[in-house]
């Protein structure tokens, strides 16, 4: 495996049309739940041109104003453009409700270990859990920057520090390895679109971006930018405007931002519009769980850990852990503590993680914020599964 | 004060937009015309040609020229004009007994290929009489029941707090409907709009006397709800010096006004939580299929001009519930059967239109869209038309759209029924392929513009109206189907019988006898046909059918044809039996008219009467005018003076053996060659 190489992971703003359609649908998510926890919900959004579509196949007593939501998350991220805004822009939604199952309404909480076993998965799905010592959340460092960088995008257009920031933005970053190691910031680029009811000449914007969004995110980093590091700001030209009047988004396509920026692997199910019942994105974070506490118990220096889930089982059909020859016991062994220590039944993911009561936790609203800038490895949010509770009983188990 | 006048008004806007809005060409009588033109055309030149072969052969000019002249008068069908004209008059008689008026004539013949009707919720589908259920204000959830007020099951009146109480007279204030005393019988009635009286109800229920709180706190500037602002507000002077503003709209608009709330009798301010509840409360009150309303008023500091409201104190919602109408979804039901769209439109918000929607099981193919727009201006054409095709149900559409949403669906072709009963709906409903006003309670301009008026607001009898509709259209096709292939078999008889030089089966006075006094009864008892059992469960007819396609000619050519060979039969029988002569021509005549007879009867379906097909429902005026013409038929047998006046002999019982025997075979021929018994496909959910 090549030791020297240079990696690069992207990210967007949170008004990417991709990015919009994962918090409309996201945002639907949270409005169930904080009604009635035991809703099961699947969100599809879709934007095109002004006009929104969505699609909610859902088996809950809520009753969830859709259109209303996505006017809401359209005017929140800041879209007020003649072409699109939340007021004109036209919302074509199709509900599909389902029968109530239930055998699904349970609490997590007061279930026994033979009930937690009873309740099997209703989706297949593979996810991949990773982790590694890359950056201080344990995230490989292309990511961490991309975020970290088009956080400080949009925090620029909110604050109005740069106020002719239009909500659409991508950022890029590429990081250049040594020895498997982060070394130097390889390239950073930003293209981001302006408004277009505010003149603002071409250098001026991109002598912002640079003094304002890129300056201050890549001078706090473990890894600094030298003077061979190569920035570009919309290297081909302005953009006016952008968002979904320009090009269209979808849920589910901005997947490697969401997790780990394509350094490690990941499932290829989106994460966003689902609830807490479809194994497919609980097992995600839970994955990440274990991962980052094997990694913060000093048990190995980056972990990649797989599960594979069935139809009508409720374990996994296979957990797989990966060191990348990095572990200092067997990653044989590594799996059976991991096996011992973490659920990774779907009821029990659920308990572990309080999947179900985090939006009425935060003022319903948990699973929108995720739906950008990465659904781990977050600082700003308290994320369960990026807690490293479990690292100490996992080191004293290894008996490092 | 002069704000506009003539057609800067609104009502002068709205006359220019009428004026302008064309109603779309429909065209029977116009394919009627057409055929009849080439069918005298036609005819003029076959007689020419029977005239010319005539001499050829040798007759005498004189005998020609009368042949020639029968000919044309048997070769024009002379029913057809009054066939289309008699059957849409008696066919809109009938639906005036259920209470249907039919104001253009036109109108009939598109109800047959109607693709998709569009609803009104308020007013159509729902009975316009609003009624406050439910009250969500200061943290409290009180219902109305029976004219009073309960919380948590217990009675509660709306003086215990105070933001209940601003609630209730905010209601009455911010309201336009009048309490109008009758003088005589001193009963009180409101008048004003269904919800604005829903909610001067409420107030009164609360002890509320109306003019007295008015009077004491009168009105000085009303700002009312428009597109663009979704809310009214209205500004009082307070009795002590100051003014209030009171605002009521639509409850996320509203919110986005305020920055205090009333809760547990104190004024607060309003955190992201309590919106977060607001909206919650807003959305279930939504999804019980209520209207909701949100009120706000001042003193909590804001800025009191009418136009621009803020920082305003939320004083709760207002729930009303106006009941569906009877019978609504199974009228739904049906239009789905006979293969139509049915949508809704309304200005409610999603969740109160998708809940309504479901209930009544709204969506054709089962799976229910449904568009919120507030900007349908904005969309262009071509969107609009492509989501239109998807939609069942427009939420948050203010009326103004609903001309777009009409233009819309007749982008690709389809036949757009509309309902409308207010002043805003005139266009929508000229432009509509038909429109529909309600009789009882719409206003005099959606009357004059429409189509077509139910007079007891029954949405009922739309169906029989379909029904009635697709009726008339398909008679108007048996009886003008009739005349053509009878008028047809004279020609071809009288034709081929002088092309193989037979001489002339029929003479002028019996060419006369059957075309005016035979052929005319049956036919036109064909266009008073009963409707056929499957005629609400068939597709619509596409809209720019002709009235006969190239196929249906020439299947009438071969029915002609038949009936031709069977009087040709005869007739050669005759010449075989007494040679050349009045008899044998006796024999055609009498196997002419029998078989054009018993054609009517086929006529009546194209689908098999008889050998394994089903029996159409009966005919009574078929059954009248038949028996009349086979007496009549008769009677030239049997009335000596008849008979010399149409050169007949005494017919022997041989002949009427053969007549009968060809008259049958034609019969069953053209009933063997209909299509067989087949399951025709319904038109159910795709």
């Amino acid at each position: 495996m090549r030791k020297d190489y240079v990696f690069i992971s992207e990210s967007v703003t949170e008004g990417h049309p991709d990015k919009l359609c994962d918090r409309i649908s996201d945002a639907i998510v949270d409005q169930f739940l904080l009604q009635d926890p035991c809703a099961r919900m699947r969100a599809e959004c879709a934007v095109a041109s002004a006009i929104v579509f969505i699609a909610v196949r859902f088996s809950s007593t809520a009753i969830v104003d859709f259109s209303q939501v996505a006017r809401k998350i359209v005017n929140e991220t800041g879209y007020d453009q003649p072409d699109f805004n939340a007021k004109t822009c036209s919302i074509l939604s199709t509900p599909k409700e389902q029968a109530d199952d239930p055998s699904w309404r349970f609490d997590e909480r007061a279930l026994s270990d033979a009930e937690i076993e009873a309740i099997t998965v209703r989706n297949q799905a593979t996810v991949f859990g990773f982790a590694c010592r890359q950056s201080p959340v344990l995230m490989p460092m292309p990511i961490y920057l991309a975020n970290k960088l088009s956080r400080r995008l949009t925090d620029a257009r909110t604050e109005k520090l740069i106020p002719w920031l239009a909500p659409d933005g991508k950022v890029q970053v590429a990081v250049e390895y040594r020895n498997r190691e982060p070394l130097r910031i390889y390239s950073a680029t930003v293209e981001t679109c302006q408004r277009r009811d505010m003149d603002v000449p071409f250098k001026r914007l991109t002598e912002d971006v640079m003094e304002k969004v890129i300056r201050p995110v890549l001078a706090e980093g473990d890894i600094l930018p030298d003077n061979n590091t190569r920035i570009f700001i919309n290297p081909e030209g302005p953009v006016i405007d952008g968002g979904p009047s320009h090009h269209s988004g979808l849920t589910g396509r901005k997947n490697a931002i969401d997790t780990y920026g394509e350094y490690a692997r990941h499932s290829g199910k989106a994460l966003s519009g689902k609830g807490p019942s479809r194994i497919d994105r609980v097992a995600a974070y839970a994955a990440r769980y274990a991962a980052k506490n094997v990694v913060a118990a000093g048990l190995a220096d980056v972990c990649e850990l797989t599960l594979s889930y069935s139809i009508g089982l409720s374990r996994p059909v296979s957990l797989l852990v990966d060191t990348q020859g990095t572990g200092r016991i067997p990653d044989s062994k590594i799996a059976g503590l991991v096996k011992e220590h973490f659920d990774f039944r779907l009821a029990g993911i659920i308990r572990q993680l309080e999947l179900r009561e985090l939006p009425a936790r935060n003022s319903g609203r948990f699973y929108q914020k995720l739906a950008a800038r990465g659904h781990l490895g977050r600082t700003d949010m308290d994320l369960p599964w990026e807690r490293t509770d479990k690292a100490p009983v996992l080191a004293e188990a290894a008996g490092i | 004060m002069v704000a506009a006048t003539g057609r800067h008004t609104e009502i002068g806007r709205l006359q220019i937009l009428l004026s302008q809005t064309e109603p779309p060409p429909t065209p029977i009588e116009k394919a009627l015309d057409t055929i009849g033109n080439q069918l005298v055309a036609g005819a003029g030149l076959v007689c020419l040609g029977v005239f010319g072969i005539g001499l050829l052969r040798g007759y005498g000019l004189l005998e020609m020229v009368a042949m020639s002249i029968s000919l044309a008068a048997a070769a024009v069908p002379e029913g057809l004009p009054t066939t289309a004209t008699v059957t849409f008059a008696i066919g809109m008689a009938e639906m005036r007994k259920h209470h249907v008026l039919i104001r253009k004539l036109q109108a009939v013949e598109t109800l047959g290929s109607v693709c998709a009707v569009c609803f009104d919720k308020t007013g159509t589908i729902t009975q316009n009489r609003m009624s406050v259920v439910k009250i969500k204000a200061g943290g409290r959830t009180v219902y109305m029941e029976n004219g009073g007020f309960v919380s948590n099951g217990e009675p509660v009146s709306l003086d215990a707090h105070p933001g209940l109480t601003m609630l209730r007279d905010v209601c009455a204030l911010c309201n336009e409907s009048q309490v109008v005393k009758d003088k005589t019988t001193g009963k009180v009635r409101l008048q004003g709009s269904a919800t604005e009286n829903a909610l001067l109800e409420m107030a009164m229920a609360a002890g509320v006397d109306v003019d007295t709180l008015r009077a004491g706190m009168p009105l000085e500037k009303v700002c009312y709800r428009s597109e663009n602002r979704l809310y009214m507000t209205t500004l009082h002077t307070l009795p002590g010096g100051g003014h209030l503003l009171g605002v009521k709209g639509s409850p996320m608009e509203v919110l986005g006004l305020c920055g205090w709330q009333w809760k547990n009798g104190e004024r607060a301010p309003l955190g992201p939580d309590d919106r977060l509840a607001i909206e919650v409360d807003n959305a279930r009150m939504a999804g019980e299929a209520l209207r909701v309303l949100g009120f706000a008023c001042s003193g909590g500091g804001g800025a009191l001009s009418c136009e621009e409201a803020g920082g305003l104190t939320w004083l709760g919602l207002v729930g009303m519930a106006d009941p569906v109408r009877e019978g609504v979804e199974d009228v739904i039901r049906d239009f789905h059967r006979a293969g139509i769209d049915t949508i809704m439109i309304t200005g409610d918000q999603s969740p109160t239109a998708y809940a309504v929607a479901r209930k009544l099981n709204l969506a054709r193919s089962g799976s229910m869209r449904i568009l919120d727009s507030a900007e349908l201006a904005g969309l262009d054409t071509a969107k609009l038309t492509a989501l239109s095709k998807k939609a069942s149900v427009y939420s948050r559409v203010s009326p103004a759209h609903k001309l777009q949403i009409v233009h819309a669906l007749q982008a690709d072709g389809s036949v757009v029924a509309m309902t409308g009963d207010g002043i805003n709906d005139g266009p929508a409903l000229r432009a509509a392929d038909i429109g529909i006003a309600m009789g009882r309670t719409g206003t005099d301009v959606a009357r004059e513009v429409a189509d077509l008026v139910l007079e007891q607001d029954n949405l009922e009898t739309l169906i029989l109206a379909v029904k009635g509709g697709r009726t008339i259209y398909s008679n108007v096709r048996k009886s003008v189907h009739f005349f053509l292939s009878t008028n047809l078999s004279e020609i071809m008889l009288l034709s081929s019988a002088m092309a193989f030089g037979i001489g002339a089966p029929l003479n002028a006075m019996q060419l006369l006898w059957i075309n005016l006094i035979s052929d005319i009864f049956p036919g036109l008892a064909l266009s008073l046909e009963e409707a056929e059992p499957d005629v609400l469960t068939r597709p619509p007819r596409e809209p720019n059918t002709p009235l006969f396609t190239g196929r249906d000619y020439k299947r009438m050519a071969f029915e002609s044809g038949v009936i031709t060979a069977g009087a040709l039969a005869s007739y050669g029988y005759g010449i075989a039996r007494y040679g050349a002569g009045a008899a044998a021509g006796g024999l055609a005549f009498q196997a002419l008219t029998l078989g054009q007879l018993l054609h009517a009867v086929s006529c009546r379906s194209e689908k098999r009467i008889i050998l394994g097909g089903e029996k159409p429902p009966g005919n009574k005026y078929l059954a009248w005018a038949l028996g009349g013409s086979f007496a009549l038929q008769a009677l030239t047998l049997l009335v000596p003076g008849l008979r010399r006046f149409f050169r007949l002999p005494l017919p022997r019982p041989g002949d009427l053996a053969v007549i009968g025997a060809s008259v049958a075979a034609s019969f069953l021929v053209n009933e063997c060659m209909k299509p067989g018994p087949q399951k025709t496909p319904a038109a159910g959910p795709e």
